[in-house]
């Protein structure tokens, strides 16, 4: 039972910069990203192998997407033992939005068109600036949500935490992007 | 009647799922009559196209590439690992005591 070495494909040189760019969209940092590549190189070496039933990118990607979400995992365990999520049907401290009777402090204003914002670079690259500047538990599962359209559900089974606990972050996440735009986009233009 | 605040928490929510009769009523109620929770919901909308194209763009983006010094430790540490799958595939025994 010779069982033949795993022919050696090189896949850092034919699917690294790939994968990179698969990590970076969703972990927005590179040493991250790095990282999680060399985790799906290496998990992939030592695995049962490729099958050879996806294209090897695919497979690839299957490992580095398992990987990015162990990453989420391991991060969002770090924030909630720092910061108990309070867990309430209100989505607390939000006060800075609203004022008395829940009333808008500053009410939102109209951002234009929509289809031709998705085109400005400058509102793209503020948006990236926002991101950057949202605590980091936010961030995460914002990118979880909405680039990797991982549903409601799925984010709360991966990130062990409750479907309560997953919408009042999403929320605030969303809370404060708004808000940073429309102080350094808005304001700014 | 829902207040801004609590109109805010529902329109979030509804981009995560379906509400129920009685909260789509309540915010779309809501809806008609303020202008700000109006934009808030656009607002919302923009928000989910504009990050996934960002997500896209750098998926895209060519120029973006492993850094020199990132893939020689990358080689490196698969290197590693390939010459100790082979070495255990060689000597199937290594591990056993007895
Ligand atoms: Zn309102």
């Amino acid at each position: 039972m010779t069982a033949p070495a795993a022919h050696q494909h090189d896949w850092l040189a034919e699917h690294g910069d790939y994968l990179y760019r698969y990590a970076l969209a969703r972990l927005r940092d590179p040493h991250l990203a790095e990282d999680a590549v060399q985790e799906t190189l290496l998990a992939a070496l030592a695995g049962s192998g490729y099958a050879g039933k996806a294209s090897p990118r695919t497979w690839l990607t299957g490992i580095l997407k398992h990987k990015i979400i162990d990453h989420f995992r391991r991060q969002q365990r770090e924030t909630t033992l720092e910061t108990p999520e309070d867990i309430s049907d209100d989505a607390p401290g939000m006060d800075e939005f609203f004022a008395e009777r829940g009333h808008w402090a500053e009410p939102p204003q109209s951002w234009g068109d929509p289809g031709s914002l998705l085109q400005q670079d400058q509102f793209l690259q503020t948006l990236q600036e926002c991101m950057d500047r949202l605590p980091g538990n936010l961030a995460r599962i914002f990118l979880l949500r909405e680039v990797e359209e991982t549903d409601n559900d799925e984010i709360c089974k991966e990130l062990e935490i409750t479907p309560t606990n997953a919408w009042v972050m999403l929320y605030r996440a969303r809370m404060g992007l708004r808000k940073c735009l429309e102080m350094n986009w808005l304001g700014g233009r | 009647m829902l207040d801004c605040k609590h109109a805010t928490q529902l329109a979030s929510q509804a981009m995560e799922k379906q509400l129920t009769f009685r909260q789509q009523m309540a915010l779309r109620f809501h809806l008609l009559m303020c202008d700000a929770c109006t934009q808030f919901t656009r607002q919302l909308q923009v928000l989910r196209k504009a990050v996934g194209q960002l997500g896209r763009h750098i998926e895209n983006d060519e120029r973006l590439v492993l850094s020199k010094h990132a893939r020689e430790r990358i080689a490196k540490a698969v290197a590693i690992q390939a010459r100790q799958n082979d070495e255990a595939r060689r000597n199937p025994d290594l591990d056993s005591t007895d």
